[in-house]
């Protein structure tokens, strides 16, 4: 009888041991980044990258507000494009990846480098609305996608400016140093596309690339129709894969087959992978799922109706109650008291005024400016004053010298 | 006659005889026809005989033509042979012309060959006889021999001479070597003598002072040493040119030092206000703060005499002291029965808890019990276990110690689970406590300053399209926020929205026979909102948004409920709660009653999403111990910001730090010290305020907004746009600037020297 307890005993502490191991690496919410950096009709295929990926993201549960979509330009309403209103990652155009539920965060020219850093970083100005921000916490797993053209240690942005592999990688220092985020999975199809991840610095980050240095990302195929390439090869295949075995957020199918499943000879380039920041390495990286990254994960608690346990459903079903009619009771006392003091105040305004919760109501339009414009009038004045006078003086002593 | 004279061809004769014949047939015709001859004949007569003469005429006429015709045909065959007879002759006539431009360029070829004017023709080989006397064996051979036998003796000696030659050339080189360096010596012999004739001169200045009888003698002595011809030198540079020099030099120098350098010293340099780098380091060390929680705890014994009492009060706190294991977090017993009516001292700490002992005659041992809305626990007790003065330990003290230990267990693990999360040793706790803890903790949400309830009725069908939210929410809801107030603020918001269908790939629910309801899946819980089409976008304003839903399933698959626990709400970490409500008979208005356990439901998940501990029951308790477990964990997270922060601008030099951001800082490190104090004070809900300032001053300050680095430029970049610019610019400044040091340098030696 002995025997066994203090096996248990000795049992007890290992298998906590694993427990907290366990506890440690999970993580309570799933972030997604992604983002195109070419504009222009010929880059069609980049939009079509992002948008494809926005889509596998979202089947395999990302909400919306979780998923910062980045375009730098409509393709569907595209003038040039022959199927208005649509985006097709493939010749067949069985899928329209833009249907009728998208939600892109940041399009047009707020696709800059900066807006990019300061999404990282958080550092926004206070009126952006929570949908442009990027919310992930301590407990978040980051995928980051990124597409355009690039080359050695830099991806371009709208043809006008680059972000560089050191302002990235210090960008996802700043995330770390905030905790903000747990794990991250950076992806990028570009040329030269693992350089940009060689500066990194940060820890728990898996980053992959679509080709190496001096290497170029080529494109999978084009629709005639459309009139310009469609996807990306290395994209595609990471799609392919994603959407024919990862088929829902409980697939047990880890990033080790993900990136085992890249074919050289298919994606015409050598995508790399980078393990050497995750804690264990690409040992212990090889088993993160996939749906660690590319799903949601929502551990749900079911709240037993039955269980008496302190902290249960029907132990503060309970306090709330009690709470509940002490609440009330005082609102009646309240209520009589008012009636009292105020009795020839309408009965309307009694119940108005025995909400105690504000109802927000619309607020209208204000003056923006404090200042005065006749302040401004005098400066604008005395500055003119001042110019003609020293143009006056100028005159007057060259006319003299001369 | 005529005719016959020229044509002689004998096949043309015979027509030459028809038409001779021929005309005389047409005189006779004539004849016979002239109107002038006698017309005494009959003209019948005369007109049978025209006729017969006319047949005659065309008969012959006739045969001239026949005549004609074979003429035309021969003369066509004629023309033919003629036609080919001359192609045969075109052709040979060609022929015979190539053959002859052949023959011509053949001849011309052998005279150019026969011409042709070798070298060795005009090479000038010595004599055949000086030759053969040198080589007598070639007396025999003949002329062709002996002429390349001649060449090759010719080639053999004029290598042999130009092997001479080069040698030559190369001694001259040498000669002309050794001679420019004398020359150079020489010159510099003319320097030395310069010198020497200078240093001479003063001498001699000097001896002439002393001595004017020799001195003319030494001066013309070197007169006559300095007249060796010296290369002509530009006149020497006036003093007032050297010195405008100098100027110029120096103020381009000064404009560039004083003017241009500060000017681009200011407009590159990045802003970086001085932060207090090392304290923020240290606040994130712990080493500045360790934060405490002594609890105060009020004793009221309203029967117990003052002696009694303290000396009970004592033993428990004794008893209390040796139970606890975690010195940070430790409870502090009061007697309250001094001076009720005496206001509290400023810096008085918070009551935590207030126990009542009362005395109660039917009892064997101790009983506690927790009053629900106030902050007290009643220990009864039989009045003969009043511990005698002299004992340190009774059953009575044991008894509230165990008690107030156990009230306060969860709070301690949570607090020490918060400690370790940052890195700050907390109390060993039990296992499983600690698990049930961080469950609870990776479930609550993070600290906000707001947060915003949005609740949510969705259904799949048109009905219920209404319901009693306000009253429902008032009712329900805002006692668990009047109780939240002091440790966050909460907007609501509602939204009903119909037709709401779950996604398509969410597994529909299953018909339960035994409990006669549809059922859904727990593992497939996960996927029954609708991420993609139910609107449940953020709201604008700062803070999160914890969304409630409200789900009525549709009559057809109503009641729903989840499989085997038959639960109806379930908690998603981090986000919200469900609720699915299946009303009777499917109204289209959903009363404040029929709402009731949801929200009674939602209150609960509230508590749980915002991270209250599940003991003690009562809520007043559990509000408390939320606040001093936030304090505690805004005080830790306000300085990990800091700590960041400052690893932060160390490590990014190029980032721009604005003095709000110094402001903040100094704010937070101030409030975050004050948090500390109150906190080791006891006094928790002040440290709490403390703490909500601090973190929103250091969150404000992480994330400045303009705090965005430059974007990086490495250093060959700027290498790249400076040196165009300055390179054409510094070289003459820089040279300029040598010169005139080095100037400056040798003067200074020279006058040294002397």
């Amino acid at each position: 009888m002995l025997t066994p307890y203090s096996g248990l005993l000795r049992v007890l502490p290992l298998l906590l041991l694993a427990l907290t191991a366990t506890v440690s690496s999970e993580h309570t919410s799933n972030w997604a980044v992604l983002v195109s950096t070419s504009r222009f009709w010929f880059n069609y295929r980049h939009l079509a990258n992002v948008l494809s990926l926005y889509r596998t993201v979202k089947r395999l549960g990302i909400p919306d507000s979780q998923i910062i979509l980045m375009l730098p330009d409509d393709m569907a309403c595209n003038p040039r494009n022959a199927f208005p209103g649509t985006v097709y990652s493939n010749a067949d155009r069985a899928v329209d990846l833009y249907g009728d539920n998208i939600e892109v965060d940041y399009r047009g020219y707020e696709v800059t480098v900066e807006n990019f850093i300061r999404l990282l970083t958080d550092r926004l100005d206070e009126d952006v609305p929570r949908s442009k921000r990027l919310g992930s916490d301590a407990g978040s797993n980051v995928l980051v996608y990124m597409t355009g053209h690039g080359g050695d240690q830099f991806l371009k942005f709208q043809d006008s400016e680059e972000i560089g592999a050191w302002d990235l990688a210090d960008a996802f220092g700043q995330m770390w140093e905030k905790k903000r985020y747990h794990e991250l999975l950076f992806m990028i199809d570009t040329c030269q596309a693992n350089t940009m991840y060689t500066h990194f610095y940060s820890p728990n980050i898996i980053a992959t690339g679509s080709s190496e240095l001096d290497q170029s990302s080529y494109s999978h195929h084009a629709d005639n129709d459309v009139g310009v390439a469609v996807i990306d090869r290395w994209t595609y295949y990471v799609l392919e894969f994603l959407e024919t075995q990862v088929t829902s957020a409980n697939s047990k199918l880890t990033l080790g087959d993900l990136f085992d499943s890249y074919d050289e000879s298919k994606i015409h380039s050598q995508p790399g992978v980078r393990w050497d920041l995750f804690p264990g390495g690409e040992q212990e990286g090889r088993l993160r799922t996939v749906a660690d990254f590319f799903g949601n994960v929502q551990n749900v608690e079911v709240e037993n109706v039955n269980a008496t346990e302190p902290g249960s459903l029907q132990e503060d079903l309970i306090e709330i109650a009690r709470l509940v009619n002490k609440w009330r009771a005082r609102d009646q006392d309240y209520l009589a008291r008012q009636n009292e003091s105020l009795v020839s105040k309408d009965a309307s305004a009694h119940e108005e005024s025995s909400l105690h919760y504000t109802v927000r109501t619309k607020v209208g339009p204000a003056k923006m400016s404090e200042e005065s414009t006749w302040q401004k009038r005098l400066v604008g004045v005395s500055v003119l004053g001042a110019c003609a006078a020293v143009w006056l003086t100028g005159s007057i002593l060259g006319g003299t010298s001369a | 006659m005529a005719i016959r004279d020229i044509v002689a061809n004998p096949s043309l004769l015979p027509v030459l005889g028809l038409s001779a014949e021929t005309r005389d047939q047409c005189m006779k015709l004539l004849a016979v026809l002239d109107p002038t001859a006698d017309l005494s004949d009959d003209p019948q007569e005369r007109a049978l005989v025209a006729s017969r003469e006319q047949k005659q005429l065309f008969a012959l006429l006739a045969r001239l033509r026949g005549q004609n015709r074979d003429a035309i045909v021969r003369v066509r065959e004629t023309k033919q042979s003629t036609a080919e007879a001359r192609q045969e002759i075109d052709r040979l006539h060609l022929q015979l012309q190539n053959l002859y431009y052949e023959q011509r360029h053949l001849t011309g070829e052998i005279a150019a060959c026969e011409s042709y004017d070798h070298k060795y023709r005009s090479l000038p080989l010595i004599p055949l006889e000086e030759f053969l006397a040198l080589h007598p064996e070639h007396q025999q051979s003949d002329e062709h021999e002996l002429m390349i036998a001649r060449i090759n003796h010719e080639h053999a000696e004029r290598e042999k001479l130009e092997q001479a030659r080069q040698e030559l050339l190369k001694r001259k080189q040498a000669l002309i070597a050794e001679n420019n360096k004398r020359k150079e010596d020489l010159a510099s012999l003319d320097q030395d003598l310069e010198r020497f004739i200078d240093v001479g001169y003063t001498h001699v200045a000097m001896t002439a002072k002393n001595d004017p009888q020799t001195s003319p003698q030494t001066v013309s002595d070197h007169t006559m040493t300095t007249t060796t011809p010296t290369p002509r030198l530009p006149p020497p540079e006036k003093p007032e040119a050297i010195r405008t020099r100098f100027k110029v030099i120096a103020a381009f120098w000064a404009v560039i030092i004083f003017l241009g350098f500060p000017i681009w010293w200011k407009t590159t340099s990045i802003y970086r206000a001085s932060l207090p780098v090392p304290d923020m380091i240290d606040w994130a060390d712990g080493k500045t703060c360790r934060p405490v929680f002594p609890l105060e705890i009020r004793v009221e014994t309203p029967s117990l005499p003052d002696v009694d009492a303290q000396n009970l009060l004592r033993s428990t706190q004794h008893t209390l002291d040796d139970l606890n294991e975690f010195s940070a977090h430790h409870l502090r017993l009061k007697l309250s029965n001094e001076d009720p009516d005496q206001p509290p001292a400023a810096d008085a700490a918070d009551t935590a808890l207030t126990v009542r002992l009362l005395p109660q005659d039917d009892l064997a041992s101790p009983r506690a019990a927790l009053h629900h809305d106030t902050t007290q626990l009643d220990v009864f007790y039989p009045p003969s276990q009043i511990p005698p003065p002299s004992a340190s330990n009774s059953p009575l003290s044991t008894f509230i110690a165990d008690e107030l230990q156990l009230l306060f267990a969860e709070e301690k693990a949570i607090i020490a689970q918060v400690l370790s999360d940052n890195n700050i040793p907390g109390a060993p706790t039990s296992p499983d406590l600690a698990e049930s803890v961080t469950r609870r903790l990776r479930r609550s949400m993070k600290y906000a300053d707001t947060y915003h309830l949005a609740f949510s009725l969705f259904t799949p069908g048109a009905s219920p399209s209404s319901w009693d939210i306000q009253a429902a929410v008032h009712d329900y809801i805002t006692p668990v926020l009047d109780a939240f107030s002091p440790i966050s603020n909460f907007t609501v918001d509602t939204q009903v929205q119909l037709y709401a269908t779950s996604s398509p790939t969410a597994p529909p629910p299953e018909y339960d026979e035994t409990h006669s309801a549809w059922t859904l899946n727990k593992d497939d819980l996960s996927a029954f909102i609708n991420a993609a089409e139910w609107p449940l976008s953020p709201s604008i304003g700062p803070g999160p948004t914890i969304n409630f839903i409200l789900y009525i399933p549709s009559p057809s698959q109503s009641p729903l409920v989840v499989k085997d626990s038959l639960a109806t709400s379930w908690i998603i970490p981090q986000w919200g709660g469900v609720f699915l409500l299946n009303p009777p008979n499917h109204p289209t208005h959903l009363t404040k009653e029929t709402l009731g356990p949801a929200f009674m439901t939602f209150s609960h998940q509230l508590l749980t999403l915002l991270g209250a501990p599940s003991t003690p029951p009562p809520l007043p308790l559990r509000l408390q111990t939320l606040t001093r477990i936030r304090a505690a964990s805004l005080l830790l997270s306000a300085s990990s910001t800091m700590g960041s922060l400052a690893r932060l601008t160390e490590s990014l030099p190029q980032i721009p730090i604005p003095a709000t951001v110094a402001t903040s800082v100094s704010t937070t490190l101030s409030h975050l010290s004050s948090a500390c104090d109150h906190l080791r004070h006891g006094q928790f809900q002040a440290a709490l305020a403390s703490a909500r300032v601090a973190e929103g001053e250091a969150e404000r300050s992480f994330f400045e907004k303009s705090m965005v680095g430059q974007m990086y430029f490495p250093d060959e970049h700027k290498v790249a746009v400076y040196l165009p610019l300055l390179g054409p610019v510094g070289v003459p400044l820089i040279v300029g600037l040598l010169k005139e040091v080095k100037k400056v340098v040798s003067a200074w030696k020279e006058r040294r020297r002397r």
